[in-house]
Parts: C-alpha cells; sequence; structure tokens
C-alpha cells in the first residue's frame, strides 16, 4: 500500500506541479522574511554583547572642563571604579569631514580590529570603518591630519562609537561626515600642538565600575566640574542598535505568527479543495479497509513534506548571508559594530523549520478527520457535491447573479484572497512607512535648517560675533517605550532668523516641535518632564505651542526662560548660529556643525533604508501573488466542471472570464479599497514601536497619490495572476464535462 | 437542419492499446426530425453523439450540419456552431449546483439574442413554481426538465439527448419523452435521442442501430408512435 501511495503522491506532484511549487515558494519565502529578520537581530545582538566583553565596554564616561589629576584619579579608582582617558581632538579634512583623533586605547573601549592592527608607530593610524568605508579608505592608504601623513594600519570599531556622532544629540550617524581615529600616544600630543586643531581636545574619560562600585558616587565626586556624565545605558552612542534590532525580534516575531496564520488558512483551503476531490476515493479506500491513519498518511504527506522541505530551505536562507545582508544590512552599515556573526538559535531553526510541516499536518488532520466522521457510502456518493449556499438574489442581471454566485461558493477561497492582501499590505507597508519617514525627514531637515553654522562653545567669546545669533540649548532626556531619547531644549532669544518665532515665556513654558508633539503624543496645555543629563533633575514644563519644526526632536524655550532653568547668568548662551563662518579661537569651541552635514545626516536614514524597503516590498508583492494565484486557481479547479459545461453551450474565453474571474477581481478590487487603508491603519498603529528609539519624529502619513500606487498595485498583481490562470482556463475543454459526471 | 455523416471512425489509444469506438459510420438525418440511436453499452452511440456535437473529433470522416463541414473546424468556430446551433441535454443533468432553476437557464439564454420566452418554458416544463429552487432541492425528474430547459431556452435547431432518461423512472422518463416530441412538433427541432430503451425507437423517424462501432441497422418510419403511446 505504501508503495503505492508514493506513486500517487508523486503524481500528484507532477499533476499540479506550479501549485504546489507555488505553495512552497510561498512558505520558503514567508519563513525566509521571518527568520531572515529574526536571526539577523539575534546574531546583531549576540555579536554586539560578545565584543562588548571582549573589548571591556565602559560603563559610563564624563566630561570635564579640565583634566583630572593624580589624586583624583587615585580617589575614584579607590571607589573600585577603573578610570581610562579617552581625550579626542576633531580634525577637519579636505572635504569638510571631521575625524575624531584619540589615542590607542588601554584596557577600556579597545579598538576592535577587523583589518589590519593597531597603531604602533607614530605616522601609524586605525580607522573606523564606517568612516574608511565612506572614504574608500584600507589599510595601506594614508591620510593627512595637521599636514601629517598618516598610513592606515587597520580598519576598527569602538564600543563607545557604536552610534558614531560628533555629538550624542545627533539624530544620525554619516561615515561621510564623521569618524573616529586612533594613533599612538606620541601621534596624538603631536597633534594637539600642531594647531590645525579646530576645536579645544575634549577631555573624557570612561570608567568601568568594579563590584560593588556606584556610578552615583562618581558623579557626586566630579560634581562641580562636571559638564558631561552618562552612563553606558543612557548614552545614546553605546548599543543604540541592540534596541533597534530588538524591535525587529519583536516585529519578526509578530510577522511569524500571522505568516503562520496565513499560511495555515491557504494550505486549509488548498486541502479542503484537494480533499473534496478525492472524496469519493478517500470513501472507497475506507470502504475497502484501509485504515483513518494511513488514509491520513496518504494525504498529508504531499503538504507536509512540501511545507517540511521549503521551511527548510527558507530557514537556511533566513540564516544566509544574504539574508544578513538584506534584513540586517542597514544595521551593519549605519552602526559601528564588528562583522556580524550569524548564531543560531534552536528555537528559531525549529520554528523556521517544523512550524510549517506542522502547521499543515495539522490543517490537514483536522480537515480528513472531519471528512472520515462521515460514512464510507456518503463519501463515495457525495465524493463530487458541493456545499451549495442557498442565497436567492434579487438582482436581475444573469451575468452579475452569476458571480455573485460564484463568489458565495469561493466565499472561504475569497477570503484568503483578502487575508493574504492584508498581510502583504502590512508587509509592504512596513516597508513603505520606513520610505515615507526617511523621505520626510529628509525633505523637514532641509527645509528647516535654516542656519549654516552652528557652533557650540566650550567659552563665549567677549563679544557676540556680527551676524550669529546666540541661543542656550541643552540635551535632555526623555523616556519612549522603554528608550531614553535625546531632546534638545534650545532657549532663542526673540526674531531668531533661524528657527521659528515661539510663544514660549519663562522657565515654565515650553514650545514643542511638531516631531516632539508626534513622538509623544503631546498637545498643547499638556505637560512636559524632561530629565537633565548632566545632574540626572527632572524639570517639567507646559506645553504653550507646537511649532511645525520636523528636524530631530527639539523644543523651543525663550533664553532668559532656558538660563534659568539650567541656573545660567542673564547673559549666558552656549550656542551660537550663523549663516557664514565665525571666526572663533579653537579653545573656544565644542563643536562646529555645518547645515550640509546637517542635511547628509537626514539624508542617511534614506540610504540606509533602502534594502530593507526592497526586500519588504518584494517579499509583501511576492507574497500576494502567490496567495491570490493559488487560491484564484483553486476556484478555477473547482469550478472546471462547470466551465467544461460552459464551453460546451458554447461560451468564449471573454465570457468565461467575466464570469468566473471578474467576480473574483470585485473582491480584490473592492476589497483593496478596504485593505489599503486598513493595512495602513494597523500598521501606524505598530510602527512607532519600531522606531521608538530614533531620534525622529512619527510623520509617515501617505499622500493620497501613494495609496492611489499601491491600490493600482494590488490591480496590477491581479491582473497578472488573471493572465496566468486565463492560460489554465482556456486548456479546459467541452470533453472534460463528459469525464466528471455527478 | 441537415445532417450528413460520412464514413466517421473514431479510436480511443494508440498502438496495442488502440480502441476503435466508430469504425466508417455514415448515415443522413432531414431537418426536424427524431433520430434514436440505439446499442449497447460500448457500442459508439455516445462517441458518435459526442463528435455530431463537436465535443470530440473524429479520426476520418466528415459531418456536414447544415451544409457545414464540422470535422476540420477550429476550436473557435466549434464554439459558436455548439453556441448558435446545439442544445445538450445529459443522463446525469449537469447542473450548475448553485444556480437555481431559472439562473441554470438562463446560462444559456445569455448566450442567444433569439431566446425562447423564459417563462412560457417553464410553464410547457411544469418548473414555474420551481424556477427559484437549486438543482439539489428537485426530484431527478425536475432536474431533467431544468436540463431540458436549459437546451431548449436558446431555440437550437438540434438538439443532442445522450440517455435522457437513464436515471428516471418510467413515469417521468415518460413525460419527458412527451416533451421532446412537443418541441419537436413545436418548434420543427431535429432531435437525436442516444438511449439503449427500445421503447424509445417507436417515437423516432429514423431508428440506427449500433453494434461495435459499426451500423448495424437503420430504420425509417415515416409516421412514429406518439410518447404518450410508450411502454417505458
Amino acid at each position: 500500500m505504501g508503495k503505492i501511495f508514493w506513486k500517487r503522491t508523486f503524481r500528484e506532484l507532477k499533476k499540479n506541479f506550479l501549485r504546489y511549487f507555488a505553495l512552497w515558494m510561498l512558505v520558503i519565502l514567508s519563513m525566509f522574511l521571518v527568520v531572515g529578520i529574526v536571526s539577523s537581530a539575534q546574531s546583531t545582538i549576540q555579536t554586539i554583547n560578545q565584543t562588548a566583553e571582549e573589548d571591556h565596554l565602559e560603563d559610563g564616561e564624563f566630561t570635564l572642563a579640565v583634566p583630572l589629576g593624580k589624586e583624583a584619579i587615585q580617589n575614584i579608582e579607590k571607589m573600585g571604579v577603573t578610570v581610562e582617558a579617552v581625550f579626542s581632538l576633531d580634525l577637519k579634512q579636505k572635504d569638510n569631514s571631521v575625524i575624531r583623533v584619540m589615542k590607542n586605547r588601554r584596557s577600556i573601549n579597545k579598538i576592535h580590529i577587523s583589518q589590519g592592527r593597531e597603531a604602533k608607530q607614530e605616522d601609524e593610524i586605525a580607522v573606523e570603518r564606517i568612516y574608511a568605508a565612506a572614504h574608500h579608505l584600507n589599510p595601506g592608504d594614508t591620510i593627512t591630519l595637521a599636514d601629517k601623513t598618516f598610513t592606515i594600519c587597520g580598519i576598527g570599531t569602538t564600543g563607545d562609537y557604536e552610534l558614531c556622532v560628533q555629538n550624542p544629540s545627533d539624530a544620525a550617524a554619516d561615515g561621510d561626515i564623521f569618524g573616529t581615529a586612533f594613533v599612538t600616544p606620541e601621534a596624538y600630543e603631536n597633534l594637539k600642538k600642531s594647531g590645525a586643531v579646530r576645536q579645544s581636545e575634549d577631555l573624557t574619560y570612561a570608567y568601568h565600575l568594579g563590584k560593588d562600585a556606584d556610578a552615583d558616587e562618581v558623579r557626586e565626586y566630579l560634581s562641580g566640574r562636571l559638564l558631561r556624565f552618562e552612563t553606558a545605558e543612557n548614552n545614546p552612542r553605546i548599543k543604540p542598535a541592540n534596541g533597534d534590532v530588538q524591535i525587529n525580534i519583536r516585529a519578526g516575531l509578530a510577522a511569524g505568527v500571522i505568516v503562520l496564520m496565513m499560511l495555515a488558512f491557504v494550505i486549509s483551503v488548498f486541502v479542503v479543495h484537494s480533499i473534496d476531490k478525492e472524496s469519493s476515493v478517500i470513501g472507497t479506500l475506507y470502504a475497502m479497509g484501509v485504515k483513518r491513519k494511513e488514509l491520513l498518511t496518504q494525504y498529508t504527506m504531499l503538504p507536509v513534506l512540501i511545507c517540511f522541505t521549503g521551511g527548510i530551505i527558507g530557514t537556511i536562507l533566513g540564516y544566509s548571508p544574504l539574508a544578513l545582508s538584506f534584513l540586517g544590512g542597514e544595521t551593519y552599515n549605519y552602526y559601528s559594530i564588528p562583522e556580524i556573526e550569524i548564531c543560531c538559535r534552536p528555537a528559531l531553526i525549529l520554528y523556521g523549520t517544523a512550524v510549517p510541516a506542522v502547521t499543515a499536518y495539522a490543517v490537514n488532520w483536522l480537515v480528513i478527520r472531519r471528512r472520515l466522521g462521515e460514512t464510507a457510502l456518503s463519501l463515495i456518493r457525495g465524493g463530487m457535491k458541493e456545499k451549495v449556499s442557498y442565497v436567492h438574489l434579487r438582482t436581475r442581471s444573469f451575468v452579475r447573479n452569476f458571480q455573485i454566485r460564484r463568489i458565495l461558493r469561493e466565499k472561504r477561497s475569497c477570503l484568503a484572497i483578502l487575508a493574504g492582501m492584508l498581510i502583504s499590505l502590512l508587509v509592504l507597508d512596513l516597508g513603505l512607512n520606513c520610505y515615507v519617514l526617511c523621505k520626510k525627514i529628509r525633505r523637514s531637515t532641509m527645509k528647516d535648517t535654516k542656519y549654516e553654522y552652528m557652533y557650540q562653545l566650550k567659552q563665549t567669546p567677549d563679544t557676540i560675533p556680527k551676524g550669529s545669533e546666540p541661543a542656550y540649548a541643552e540635551t535632555f532626556s526623555k523616556e519612549n517605550m522603554g528608550y531614553e531619547l535625546n531632546l534638545t531644549v534650545i532657549g532663542l532669544k526673540k526674531n531668531n532668523p533661524f528657527f521659528p518665532a515661539v510663544k514660549s515665556h519663562g522657565k515654565d513654558e515650553i514650545s514643542v516641535s511638531s516631531s516632539v508633539a508626534q513622538k509623544f503624543h503631546l498637545e498643547k496645555g499638556d505637560t512636559l518632564t524632561l530629565k537633565d543629563k548632566a545632574d540626572g533633575e527632572n524639570h517639567s514644563f507646559t506645553v504653550v505651542e507646537i511649532v511645525s519644526y520636523n528636524s530631530g526632536l527639539t523644543c523651543f524655550m525663550d533664553i532668559d526662560g532656558m538660563r534659568a532653568v539650567c541656573g545660567r547668568g542673564p547673559e549666558d548662551y552656549n550656542v551660537l548660529y550663523s549663516d557664514h563662518s565665525l571666526d572663533l579661537k579653537a579653545g573656544q569651541i565644542y563643536t562646529i556643525t555645518e547645515k550640509k552635514d546637517v542635511i547628509k545626516t537626514g539624508a542617511v536614514f534614506m540610504d540606509l533604508m533602502m534594502p530593507m524597503f526592497f526586500t519588504m516590498t518584494g517579499c509583501g508583492i511576492l507574497i500576494f501573488l502567490i496567495v491570490l494565484y493559488q487560491m484564484v486557481k483553486v476556484m478555477i479547479d473547482r469550478a472546471s466542471h462547470s466551465l467544461s459545461l460552459m464551453r460546451l453551450f458554447g461560451y468564449r474565453d471573454r465570457e468565461l472570464k467575466r464570469l468566473y474571474l471578474n467576480g473574483c477581481f470585485t473582491v480584490t478590487g473592492a476589497g483593496a479599497v478596504f485593505m489599503v487603508p486598513l493595512a495602513k491603519w494597523i500598521m501606524d498603529q505598530m510602527y512607532p514601536s519600531f522606531v521608538a528609539n530614533i531620534a525622529c519624529g512619527l510623520d509617515f502619513e501617505w499622500e493620497w497619490q501613494l495609496y492611489f500606487a499601491v491600490y493600482m498595485g494590488v490591480i496590477i498583481c491581479y491582473l497578472i495572476i488573471q493572465a496566468l490562470v486565463m492560460g489554465k482556463l482556456k486548456k479546459i475543454t467541452p470533453e472534460e464535462v463528459l469525464k466528471q459526471r455527478e | 437542419m441537415y445532417i450528413k455523416i460520412t464514413d466517421i471512425s473514431k479510436s480511443y489509444g494508440t498502438k496495442e492499446n488502440r480502441n476503435q469506438v466508430l469504425s466508417r459510420v455514415s448515415m443522413e438525418l432531414e431537418e426536424g426530425k427524431i433520430c434514436v440511436i440505439l446499442g449497447a453499452s460500448g457500442s459508439g452511440k455516445s462517441t458518435l453523439l459526442h463528435l455530431i456535437g463537436a465535443l470530440e473529433t473524429a479520426d476520418s470522416g466528415q459531418i456536414q450540419i447544415g451544409g457545414q463541414e464540422i470535422t476540420k473546424m477550429p476550436e473557435e468556430k466549434l464554439s459558436d456552431y455548439r453556441r448558435d446551433f446545439l442544445g445538450f441535454v445529459f443522463q446525469f443533468y449537469n447542473l450548475v449546483q448553485d444556480l437555481t432553476v431559472q439562473e441554470n437557464i438562463e446560462v444559456c439564454r445569455y448566450l442567444t439574442e433569439d431566446s425562447l420566452d423564459l417563462e412560457e418554458l417553464l410553464r410547457v416544463l411544469g418548473l414555474s413554481k420551481h424556477r427559484d429552487k437549486f438543482p439539489a432541492q428537485l426530484s431527478g425528474g425536475q432536474q431533467q426538465r431544468c436540463s431540458l430547459a436549459r437546451a431548449l431556452v436558446k431555440n437550437p435547431k438540434l438538439l443532442l439527448c445522450d440517455e435522457p432518461t437513464g436515471a428516471l423512472d418510467s413515469k417521468t422518463a415518460g413525460e419527458l419523452l412527451i416533451l421532446l416530441e412537443q418541441i419537436n412538433q413545436q418548434y420543427k427541432t431535429t432531435i437525436f435521442i442516444v438511449t439503449h430503451n427500445e421503447e424509445i425507437r417507436k417515437m423516432a423517424h429514423k431508428i440506427i442501430y449500433l453494434k461495435d462501432g459499426m451500423i448495424s441497422k437503420t430504420e425509417t418510419c415515416e409516421h412514429p408512435a406518439s410518447a404518450a403511446s410508450l411502454c417505458l
């Protein structure tokens, strides 16, 4: 019996090859997507955590105005804390990019070299990976810093600059405009003396807490001379990728459940159709003494095999470098992390390989079990009988009636089409929301950045340089869905030409930008509480207005109010905005930010998100095409007897299409009218959590043209499938009616 | 519609599995007549009907219907031929299960602009009160009458009936034959009836006896008996 069943299974596969192939592809694609997203994320987290341990990632860092003396260091070390100076010099290159040069690290935040080695000679330098890639630098190449030529001896990354931004409050990293580099202590001292340094030396120390050591104790000890104190958890430069990909894991697992439900539904339609078609055979075999178990094995074998092999291939592809580059590539290209090593988790492998097969088995088992609940005789007699919905239609048009009857009869397939459409649209919308958000960030950054230069000052000049606008800005933090986000609050003078006019007055009022309002769901009259990153204190403000400004997460106050919040004097300012370059001394400047760099960082998201966008769009379209093909094909297969009969009566292809396919077209077209906005609405509810840790607004509203384009995409997909199925429909001949008798 | 069949042969399979179903069959039938094809199972009677209905293609020979040679027609033309000239009645009705009686009839009415009056047809065939029922809600006889109504609604010139009474009890079968007779007389429809029930031959103008794929005997009858007189 087993041999015969195998033969039969093989023949069934041969006969319906395209259908099984489509199911196989659907499983492969679904598992590739789910396993790919989750495994890329897990591998990224594993690699980052492992590297952090190996390279002794800091527990925090602090920046001072003057270096610590020997005694102070000893005092801190007595608290069980290891301290290492990570001083830096910002050097501008000919292409206007900035290289932050530091000494080789000794014990904390050690450089993770991916190519070459650390600098050993005075003329050697190890360059950060993203900067090196953006500037096409390789070991053996040379770069010039302060008129001195350095040979690149290595390319690497450090954990304290995983998000490699010049200022912790910068919205995005961009290797084109900023990177780090490491030289020997001697080379560093020479550079410091060279006079080419644009800004004063940054005096930051990294610390490592020993057993029972407390960061707050260190903060207290340093208070008074502290410019910045940040624990690793609150430092936006440290391990931001983990947060990003953690979201991917959640999204991937959610997608996994949704995809499984869709698979189960598609398989159930598939199986119900096959079993209905075979019901007289099942009845005959049953009558002849074949056992339930044998029948179950026979009829579940093929779909289970298809799903099992599809699951294995999908899982292998999901763990492949291909998936890592498509689905995890943007993490590697954006964050300064070492090469991601693929890590295999048994639970995910089990999900990818076993779950599709188990789903297929379970669905088959349920359907066949229900069928075998009937008597053998009723199975034999009812072999070709189909369930009919006894609905009386009032419409007088025969064609309309016929189409409605088809839809009623094929409601399960129609539902599967709509479910497949919704799931595909969700996948597609994830990609499109990414695209729209990035596009809007780029556009608003260009629109809202009106200054040409922003100087963050260490010391204010004696007089305010002509043509510049002083402001007092501080970075605060606020929690959003479990992530600490940096917000910049700028205290502005009245009639500041570079920012919108603000109404807020005094230290209790704040004007929030539209991006902040979206991100934190703020409205006029709400209270906004922000945490001061230096002293950890909370400040509460009343939102007096929402101003149209979408570049990063920014709030505005009047400068006097801001000075009062930060405990500064009436003439104090720490930022200068200007439409031209200012003649300031290097020692006065903390950082210089140019408009073109800000605009570039706004565009960087777009470039990074493109592979993800294309993968999501491609997968969404493919899933929809496969589900649509499967379901329309099932409908046509189930109607093959009546189609053959129609042909016998003299119906032409065009008329058959009108009767049998146009109803489905109506379902798809009308369904898309609801599904496109529904999927967008669902995705809009989920999407903020996917970008919870990114310092940007939440403006991913679509233009009507995009809705229309998605709708037309659905229609085009249907027309493609219709053309494919028409080929099959044309092959149905009148003779078939003679073979298929009730 | 004049029908002329000349030297028609048909076989299935190839080489050693070849099964010659019809062998050089020739016959003629005048317009508006009833022809009954009789024969045992496997004699080729259904195949002959299918060839006339252009449901199958002959290996050799010619079939002329109203002066048109159909054996060499392309599929599209054959579709037009079936659409414009033919009506089919099957032993197993072949009704579309999820369409009502009226909708099943409309399937064929849709194909012509010159259809018979639907109300009249429903009344004549006794289906008026069943018009909104689905096939599964009808008896075998009612289903076959629906099948007949569907075939007739487009007012075909040629009606092909394959064992139309095969699945019916004798009373219902008798009623159906009376209907066929009425249609033949009222609309001058040429009718082919394939059956193995010898009694039905009495209502035919021409009787073809098939045996092993060949015509063993042909009878003609100027004044056939009325369907009502048959002892089924």
